[in-house]
């Protein structure tokens, strides 16, 4: 053991971890666990689970706080890096509150977090709270999906995986740790502005591993068996279907084998019992069913080759699958994601294609039939992952994570603007001549910190923000939006256009405006025609407009023209409409294209 | 024994000419006359009568290979008979047989009355086949259960005990609407652990997008050409209970591509719940093809940010992960 402050130069003074723990049954509570007993050589960490988990068990040295004792002590700790571990579960709810308040860094163990959003919503009967997460995640899209879902329960399971919902969950964080680059660019393309950092997954060694004799004979493989392994609950994702067809297609050619599949198996999710018999492979396949994870390793260090397969896949590491690798396992897996970035020479890595059966079948004959392949294989993973997997190795990157996340800029996220608007009769009071965004109300009136954008090419000598609202007086508007502005950092935007100069591809701009503005700010939006009331504009109806902006991420509060006086919200032919204006919030950041439109309509439906 | 109507009917898809018999009856050693004329669904259908006491019906026994079938009793006037000259007209019988006999193919079946009299030529049967249509689909007969609707499907299962080696078809019915056929030999575990035709009397029918007007429906399984129902039905859903069938048509079975198809299909819709249920699909193909664009998009510049700067996501203590790792050993 190294002794204490030897490891991590530069390291923080402490740290606060909220994790569960075990005794609790989820992988992420073993990992703290390792994790803390390293972290805890050089840093004095503080780890804080749920509330009611007394019996948590932390490695000496660490202390362990339930929520309620944490926020007792919170002004202690404020100043500490927090670290959130953030898995796809219910055990992982309880720290997105304390994330929110005091963010850190989230370690982010699957790269889709759907189904933990799920668990903050949907389970205890939020269905509006999905709904609005969706459309912040995906704008206009995740509405109509939120909308879809709430009023006919429509919903895909592969939006588990094509909707990783991480903008709106990781939205407090100042930085980010995955264990692989795919999922770094899963996570880089949904929060761009996050600071990831790659750090490797560690490799513990099990505690206790039964002798391969035991555990064979408990199965009853024969020591001249050759075994092949699967672990873990068996779904359609672990192929365990496609590994038995291809055992069965070179089943003669084979030694003497058996294939034990150690998971529970439902057969409404894959009929293995009666897929086996199907095959004729009822001599040597073994399903001793449900396996403790204590013993997935006993299992691998009996078995000549573990098969473990997933397509499609999720993403996430598997801290088995590092066990395995380093345990000196020799295993087999498909080429994609997380496990694409084993070395080719610690695995077999197999293309996921239409031929991907009998490339299995050949993988697995070759394996079986040379064991100097297996044990060369096996000797490279146990080489590689004891040595890059360490868990000092880890540490430091939790380390390295953790400066980085302080060096970053702050990420702009809500405004902090109370918005306040002036009453109706303060409205009656004012000028007529006033452009129609001042007197319908559409814009705010001025309040201290808040960030104003003016933009356009209408606007009166006298500006009506500060005349007339109560703002600061601020800089010439600016035609349009330059490359210049910070993302997310204008509260309020007022663009004041003529029609005529209106810039024919308004999604762009929009979106453009979007990128600008920080969630919760305010768009008020004036379009006159000055000059000639036929010119024809992408804003020309109040429901062409209100398409736009809702395309663009914004939500249309107020909707309302000059002529006639008084129909807000209502169309009227727009030769009559001398002036028209909006009033939109940003509620996502998620610009969606032309395709997307509200009023689109089926083939033959009427609108 | 099978009404006269059901008979014409069958009658009409009498089995072909191997298994009939001629229509002219044989003389016979006393006044009692008869033949066997077909096997029909309706059963094994024939004629017999005595010429000397015409108002009393004759008992007759079906033999297969001169073993003992079945008894019946011709008592039924059946005016197709009489179209045919088959006979005097009167009286018919249709016997039903409540499995198949025992034997082998092919099997002579003749007509005999209660004295052994022979009453007309025997058929040749040729194959098991030909008599399952005459074989009495009683609904005892029958084991099976509908279990629901699942990934889209109708599911459940049903064989005949008494014929374990012969799979069931089975049609699937919208009131008397007939909507699918199918054989009931679909394999599965369960099934076959609780002894049930070695597993292979599953079915599964696919719920068409049609069924999702609003308007109630009243599902039946039913065994094909006959009227008995399979238990566990009939399945009862309209608008209270069409929600979860849009779950299961939209989740699992019509992935959103195929969404796309079958708004296609469906361009006249003739009814509000139908144009909404288009509308819908119709905004979640778009919703969801924007969903996955975006992904695209930003995953594709993820990538590229990535490969333009790879120290930008690896820690700064040189331990960038296995690649670096493996290069090093």
């Amino acid at each position: 053991m190294a002794p204490r402050g030897a490891l991590h130069a530069g390291s923080p003074a402490g740290l606060v971890m909220f994790t569960p723990l075990p005794p609790q049954p989820n992988g992420i509570a073993d990992y703290s666990y390792e994790l803390l007993a390293e972290l805890s050589r050089t840093i004095p960490c503080t780890a804080v689970v749920e509330d009611g988990m007394q019996d948590a068990r932390a490695p000496d040295g660490v202390r362990v706080l339930q929520e309620v004792e944490y926020e007792a002590r919170a002004a202690g700790l404020a100043d500490l890096p927090h670290i959130y571990q953030i898995g796809n579960n219910p055990d992982h709810v309880f720290m997105f509150p304390h994330m929110i308040r005091r963010p850190g860094i989230a370690v982010v163990h699957d790269p889709s977090l759907h189904h933990l959003l799920d668990c903050m919503t949907v389970l205890p009967g939020d269905i509006p709270g999905y709904q609005g997460a969706l459309e912040t995640e995906y704008g206009v899209a995740g509405r109509i999906l939120g909308d879809q879902f709430a009023r006919m329960n429509l919903r895909e399971q592969r939006m588990y995986f094509d909707m990783p919902m991480l903008r709106v969950l990781l939205g407090a964080a100042t930085g980010a740790i995955v264990h692989s680059r795919f999922a770094a660019a899963k996570l880089i393309a949904r929060v761009p502005d996050l600071p990831v950092t790659v750090v490797p997954h560690q490799y513990s060694p099990p505690a206790f591993v039964a002798r391969p004799a035991d555990v064979r004979r408990s199965l009853g493989v024969d020591a001249k068996h050759v075994m092949f392994l699967s672990l873990g609950f068996v779904t359609r994702a672990k192929q365990v279907h496609t590994t038995l067809r291809a055992l069965a297609a070179i089943r003669a050619e084979l030694p003497p084998f058996r294939y034990v599949i150690g998971g529970e198996i439902k057969p409404e999710e894959l009929d293995v019992a009666a897929l086996v018999r199907q095959l004729g492979l009822e001599d040597v396949v073994i399903t001793p069913g449900y396996v403790a994870e204590e013993d997935f390793f006993s299992l691998i260090g009996a078995a000549d080759i573990v098969v473990n397969l997933r397509h499609p896949i999720g993403g996430e590491t598997s801290g088995t699958m590092i066990r395995a690798l380093g345990g000196g396992a020799c295993v087999v897996v498909v080429d994609r994601g997380a496990f694409a970035e084993i070395p080719d020479t610690c695995a077999v890595k197999l293309q996921w294609g239409p031929d991907f059966e009998p490339r299995l079948a050949d993988a697995l004959r070759r394996l079986a039939t040379d064991a100097t392949l297996r044990a060369w294989l096996g000797a490279n993973a146990r080489r590689t992952v004891q040595g890059a997997h360490a868990p000092e190795v880890t540490a430091a990157g939790y380390v390295s994570a953790i400066r980085r996340a302080a060096g970053a800029p702050p990420r702009p996220w809500m405004t902090a603007c109370a918005w306040d608007y002036l009453p109706p009769h303060e409205l009656a009071r004012l000028p007529a001549d006033l452009p129609l965004w001042v007197r319908a109300g559409a814009a705010p009136v001025g309040v201290p910190g808040c960030s104003v954008l003016r933009l356009g090419d209408d606007w009166a000598a006298a500006d009506p923000l500060a005349t007339a609202l109560g703002h600061p007086a601020g800089p010439l508007p600016s035609p349009d939006l330059g490359p210049f502005i910070a993302a997310g950092s204008v509260d309020l935007a007022v663009a004041c256009l003529r029609a005529e100069h209106m810039d024919p591809d308004a999604d762009t701009w929009l979106a453009g405006l979007n990128r600008v503005m920080a969630y919760g700010g305010i768009l008020v939006l004036n379009l006159r025609r000055a000059e000639s009331r036929g010119v024809r504009h992408p804003l020309e109806t109040r429901a062409a407009g209100q398409d736009l902006l809702e395309r663009a991420g914004f939500r249309v509060d107020l909707s309302t023209a000059s002529s006639p006086p008084g129909l807000d919200d209502v169309d009227v032919h727009p030769a009559l409409e001398d002036e028209r204006c909006w009033r939109a919030v940003k509620v996502s950041a998620f610009a969606a294209s032309p395709m997307l439109s509200a009023s689109a309509t089926a083939p033959g439906l009427p609108a | 024994m099978a009404k006269a109507t059901a008979r014409t009917a069958a009658k009409r898809q009498a089995t072909p000419a191997p298994a009939r018999a001629a229509p002219e009856p044989p003389p016979a050693a006393d006044s009692r006359e008869g033949a066997l004329l077909a096997v029909t669904e309706a059963g094994i259908v024939g004629w017999a009568w005595d010429a000397a006491n015409p108002n009393v019906p004759v008992q007759v026994v079906l033999l297969a290979d001169d073993r003992p079938l079945a008894t019946a009793i011709a008592d039924r006037f059946d005016i197709e008979l009489v179209r045919d000259r088959a006979g005097p007209g009167l009286p018919g019988s249709a016997i039903r047989l409540a499995g198949l006999p025992p034997g082998r193919f092919p099997m002579q079946i003749a007509l005999r009355d209660l004295t052994g009299i022979p009453l007309g030529p025997p058929i040749t049967v040729h194959g098991a086949e030909e008599l399952l249509r005459a074989i009495d689909h009683a609904s005892d007969a029958y084991d099976g259960h509908i279990e629901g609707m699942r990934d889209g499907f109708l599911h459940g299962w049903v064989w005949n005990p008494a014929m374990p080696d012969v799979p069931v078809v089975v049609e699937l019915f919208d009131g008397e609407e007939r909507l699918a056929r199918s054989v009931a030999n679909q394999h599965r575990g369960d099934l076959q652990a609780a002894g049930k035709r070695g597993g292979a009397c599953g079915f599964a029918f696919p719920l068409p997008a049609a069924l999702l007007d609003g308007a109630p429906h009243t599902l039946r399984v039913r065994i094909a050409e006959t009227r008995i129902e399979i238990g566990g039905g009939p399945l009862n859903f309209g608008q209270l209970t069409v929600m979860p069938l849009f779950e299961e048509v939209a989740r699992l079975r019509l992935q959103i591509d195929r969404l796309a198809r079958i708004v296609e299909q469906l361009t006249e819709p003739n009814s509000t719940f139908q144009r909404e249920l288009v509308r819908a699909l119709y905004e979640r193909v778009h919703a969801y093809g924007e969903v996955q664009r975006e992904m695209v998009e930003r995953e594709l510049d993820a990538l590229r940010r990535i490969a333009l700067d790879p120290g930008a996501i690896a820690p700064d203590t040189g331990a960038a992960g296995l690649r670096a790792a493996d290069k090093r050993g």
